[in-house]
């Protein structure tokens, strides 16, 4: 076996795995145009017919339309908080700071279903279901440690002298803050930012235990799931992907530019 | 002292969100309606829970090995590559990391499905005379949960594999290794932490799984999650509910501290999301 070969190999291999990835979601893109009642693959009509029901029929529409104000509305809320709690893990030498980083990513580690049922439970009992603040705070919880993973490990790669630079030279905490760490913090808040959206955006268990009768987008899909294979699920779940990609690009973009601008001024000093 | 300011709304957030939800489990699992021991009894007793949680177990270890073995390979490649490629052949993998699970899953029902595109080729290439069953079948399953963590496993071995030193299997090689005996006793254990941490990371994810045993196992393949949902919602048992919780809760709390355990520190951050 010469290395060659292996690299051949391996290389062969990945496409493979890439293929397989990348397969139900190539697929999804012709059925989502097909004119058909039924997904039948190829598509033999071509038509906008299922985009025009997402975006027309007012169930569709109405679904999409709360994804996306819940999903802004936990993207500032996460921004806040995240920014600030990295802040004070990272910057402020907190007694238990990484006891507090361990508690503030939890909500990833425990399944959602369990976050769910102690939510549904609790909130039925206060009467909190069914409204759009207990929504938007549930998906905050799962939102949010996005936020302070991205941000609390950019902080760490921020050179603090920098900001003891501006103290020194007269600039008040708040001024520091505002025109020196959050210039550099960018990059990172926009990638958590990206991430929290789409945490809140994709959710579905948590939503299926508190939101009652209110439909998000994926809450619209599982329901259509459950009935029939509507094709109208498939051009919502383009539209999904297409959101994730841009989001991604996004996301990505913001740490990559991040990455060369500290790497420039490293090499600056 | 501004710190506490600072962490005070996470904090608020969490205690209502996060903390007290997870007490009010606690609460209703030891105070339902068959007394302090309801729950616990329920749990012993149910012949369906004892052959759901072995399952979830069974299909998250079957599931963490095959992204593991899929995984493995693929990573060394792009390990492989000169740093500034990586980031394309990373893309890729993570292009389908970051799309919904619901339509990942939703994708491989409209493939697996009596009409699907399997069924559809297979007969059109004349390997199947009727449609075939794979919807609700553990082949599903195991597709859909595979499809949806092998990024994962992908994402937290070339972590670890792109700061390894590779000085050191060049030199089993100048010193005589044959490829494989180089990969064998020099690069395998090297990534073993990765591994071990991928495989953690993987089970922990895999026990929780709803929407991908719901949809493409249906009623016969069911995980604890999938239990859970069901005594809630149709049978409006919250006490079971809330004992199984528990239980899905203590099995990841254990994979956890057993990843702390056997992974330092360290190795831990290349990790995924």
């Amino acid at each position: 076996m010469s290395p060659r070969l292996v690299r051949f190999g391996l290389g062969l291999w990945f496409c493979a795995i890439v293929l397989f990835l990348l397969f139900p979601l190539v697929f999804l893109i012709p059925l989502s145009f097909n004119e058909s009642e039924i997904l039948s693959f190829p598509p033999t009509v071509w038509s906008l017919r299922w985009y025009r029901v997402l975006f027309l029929d007012a169930s569709w529409s109405n679904a999409l339309w709360l994804s996306v104000k819940i999903g802004v509305l936990v993207t500032i809320l996460s921004l806040v908080i995240g920014t600030a709690s990295a802040l004070a893990i990272v910057r402020h030498r907190l007694p238990g700071a990484s006891l507090l980083y361990g508690l503030s990513i939890a909500p990833l580690i425990v399944p959602s279903i369990v976050i769910a049922l102690g939510m549904f439970m609790l909130f039925a009992r206060l009467q909190w279901l069914e409204s759009l603040t207990t929504l938007v705070f549930a998906h905050t919880v799962v939102a949010v440690p996005y936020v302070i993973v991205v941000v609390s490990a950019a902080l760490r790669n921020l050179d603090e002298t920098i900001e003891r630079a501006a103290r020194v030279l007269g600039a008040d905490p708040w001024r520091t803050f505002l025109l020196v760490t959050l210039p550099a913090l960018r990059p990172a808040i926009l990638a958590g930012a990206m991430f929290a959206f789409f945490a809140s955006f994709d959710d579905l268990v948590i939503t299926l235990f508190v939101s009652g009768a209110m439909e998000t987008l994926p809450l619209r899909i599982w329901n259509d799931l459950n009935l029939r294979l509507d094709p109208t699920v498939a051009a919502a779940s383009c539209v999904m992907v297409a959101m994730s990609m841009i989001g991604l690009g996004i996301a990505e973009f913001a740490r990559s530019a991040g990455l060369r601008r500290l790497r420039m001024e490293n090499t600056d000093g | 002292m501004v710190a506490p300011l600072l962490v005070a709304p996470l904090l608020l957030l969490f205690a209502i969100f996060f903390v007290v939800p997870f007490i009010e489990i606690m609460r209703i699992s030891f105070s339902g309606q068959g007394g302090a021991l309801a729950g616990a009894t329920w749990l012993m007793s149910s012949s369906l829970f004892a052959v759901i949680f072995v399952n979830t177990l069974k299909l998250a270890l079957t599931v963490t090995l095959i992204c593991l073995g899929l995984g493995y390979p693929a990573a060394c490649f792009i390990a492989g590559q000169p740093a500034s490629q990586r980031g394309i052949y990373l893309a890729l993998v993570l292009l389908p990391f970051w799309t919904s699970v619901l339509v990942r899953t939703y994708t491989w029902a409209l493939v697996l499905g009596r009409e699907g595109l399997l069924n559809a080729s297979l007969i059109w290439l004349g390997l199947a005379d009727e449609p075939q069953r794979f919807m609700f079948t553990p082949l599903a399953v195991h597709l859909g949960m595979v499809q949806i963590l092998l990024p994962v496993a992908i994402l937290t071995l070339v972590g670890v594999m792109t700061e390894l030193d590779p000085g050191l299997t060049r030199a089993a090689r100048v010193l005589g290794a044959s490829p494989w005996r180089a990969f064998w006793h020099v690069y395998l254990p090297m990534t073993k932490p990765g591994i071990v941490a991928a495989a953690m990371l993987l089970f922990i994810l895999s026990l929780g799984f709803y929407i991908t045993p719901a949809l493409l196992g249906g009623p016969r393949h069911r995980t604890i999650a999938n239990l859970i949902d069901l005594q809630v919602h149709q049978m409006n048992d919250w006490t079971s509910a809330s004992a199984m919780a528990l239980v899905l809760l203590a099995t990841t709390i254990v994979a956890v501290v057993l990843l702390r355990w056997l992974v330092p520190d360290r190795n831990l951050h290349g990790g995924a999301r």
